[in-house]
């Protein structure tokens, strides 16, 4: 058991390191596209979108590492003797783990953080939709990983050009949609919503998450080992 | 500990690659598994680590079934070929990686041997699985099997890519760890010639079915290339199933596997000489396409 939560713990770690890495280059695009107010210093008016880059590039890299991790490490896993519940059980654990931490995350800097630096947060503070978003996305990998352990790596390439195209996309919007405003601090984002839609989004991003893992449960059953 | 398949079937679609096939793996023996390209070896081999469902049939260990079975798995490493090709998500990983994972996932990991093996053969583990060689993913794959200190051991193919001091390095491995430790192992080979020596049973699989399945040394022993005139081969061997047969104007070569009490008729003029495994299998798999 401490082998595999060293081993899970060291991916969720490195997991953490992507996407700070990401973090980087967002803000690297960021100030080379101009998003940055450039009215001050650079670097308070990165602090700025900082928190915003951060949540999102954890989400894009959680996704895409859970597609590629399903893909990998779940052959690897049952070649070294592991049942196929026992594989995709530790696989969940990880991801259900880094899912709340990215939440856990969201919540800090959409709430915690502001106070402390005042500035506006992202989605204007509503952590319902965000949340909803987050759990949505998760689902979506876990659905599209399962997929591509289940039917193999020609659709692998299809997932691989479905979700680059998805989360490149988000990319972009997300980079031209929050802005630092170096004089107060600010990420300025268009987004307010009421009450209901934070709710409704928050069950339905819930729901949808739990409906890929009883997917992934059914239609690894019986895998094929291949390596 | 003994690894027993009752009427194992496996399809593939309309295909029957295994067909209906009963086979016990005792335990302290070293056993090969020969037969051509396509034979279901593979396939036979990944039915019985629970790698693949069966279509129909049973895999139990010591009586328990391996399918899903936690405890029964922990006592089998099924070490087989990797694909290096770039599609394969495991292509992607660093030698090194691959072996962190096996030292997470096999229970009874070696660690120490596996260093050991690693500066034995050369390994670069900084590599990335798509960047080795095929001898080298070869090599990466026997680290696996002979590290993981699983108590029935199959390799797959080890010895492909290898160049011959490798092969005899692998060989040498091999039979000191059996010899320390009595391990099963079971070999999966087209370099039957080399191997020959280090099989105590023989398993010749062709066309999903098992051909033969016994001690090597008792089946050579019965085994023997009958040549000479063709009614003298036909004469001595009358009453015998006869395998492979080679026609040359009136000369005539067959290849005979004496059964309890059989002989060769004495007193004609034949030239009888023992046959190696591999002769004996390409006889007995020419015979079964003939058939």
């Amino acid at each position: 058991m401490r082998r595999y939560i060293k081993f899970w713990g060291e991916y969720v770690l490195e997991e953490l390191g992507i996407a700070l890495l990401v973090t980087a280059l967002y803000c690297v695009f960021g100030v080379s596209f101009g998003r940055m107010n450039w009215n001050g210093s650079v670097l308070v008016s990165v602090l700025a979108v900082l928190p915003s880059y951060f949540l999102f590039s954890a989400l894009f890299v959680h996704c895409i590492l859970t597609i590629n991790t399903f893909r990998m490490y779940t052959p690897v896993m049952l070649s070294m003797g592991q049942t196929r519940r026992s594989a995709l059980r530790q696989q969940l654990s990880t991801n259900a783990v880094s899912m709340v931490l990215i939440l856990l995350a969201g919540w800090v800097l959409l709430i915690g953080a502001p106070k402390i630096f005042l500035y506006h947060t992202l989605l204007g503070g509503n952590f319902g939709l965000l949340a909803g978003i987050e759990l949505l996305l998760g689902g979506f990998s876990i659905f599209m990983g399962t997929l591509v352990v289940r039917f193999g790596s020609k659709l692998g390439v299809l997932v691989g050009m479905l979700s680059g195209a998805i989360f490149g996309g988000m990319s972009v919007a997300v980079i031209d949609l929050v802005k630092g405003n170096v004089n107060a601090m600010q990420t300025w984002v268009a987004v307010d919503v009421s009450m209901n839609v934070n709710v409704i989004f928050t069950i339905v991003g819930a729901v949808a998450y739990l409906l890929s893992w009883i997917f992934a449960v059914k239609m690894t059953r019986k895998i094929e080992t291949k390596l | 500990m003994e690894l027993t398949g009752k009427e194992i079937r496996k399809s593939y679609g309309k295909k029957e690659v295994l067909c209906g096939i009963d086979l016990t793996l005792e335990e302290h023996k070293i056993y090969g598994l020969i037969g051509r390209n396509g034979a279901g070896k593979t396939t036979l081999l990944s039915v019985l680590t629970a790698q693949s469902p069966l279509t129909s049939g049973s895999v139990t260990l010591d009586g328990e079934p391996v399918w899903e079975n936690k405890k029964s798995l922990s006592h089998l490493c099924f070490a087989r070929e990797i694909s290096q090709m770039t599609g394969s998500g495991i292509a992607a990983v660093k030698a090194k990686d691959y072996l962190k994972v096996a030292r997470t996932f096999c229970p009874h990991w070696d660690q120490e041997m596996a260093d050991h093996l690693i500066s034995q053969f050369h390994l670069d583990v900084k590599k990335r699985i798509s960047k080795l060689s095929k001898g080298m993913v070869s090599m990466l794959t026997i680290i696996v099997g002979l590290a993981s200190k699983a108590d029935i051991t199959i390799l797959d193919e080890p010895t492909s890519g290898l160049d011959v001091i490798a092969r005899e390095k692998f060989y040498q491995l091999l039979m000191e760890e059996y010899t320390e430790t009595n391990r099963t192992f079971v070999i999966s080979t087209h370099i039957i010639e080399e191997a020959e020596d280090i099989f105590e049973d023989v398993i010749i699989l062709d066309e999903g079915k098992i051909l033969r399945n016994e001690n090597t040394q008792e089946l050579l022993e019965r085994s023997f290339h009958v040549s000479g005139l063709a009614d003298e081969v036909d004469a001595a061997c009358a009453g015998l199933t006869v395998y492979h047969e080679e026609t040359i104007g009136r000369s005539k070569g067959v290849t005979v596997v004496l059964e309890n009490g059989q002989q060769i008729a004495p007193g004609h003029e034949v030239k009888i000489q023992k046959l190696n495994l591999q002769k004996l299998f390409v006889a007995l798999c020419e015979k079964d396409e003939e058939a």
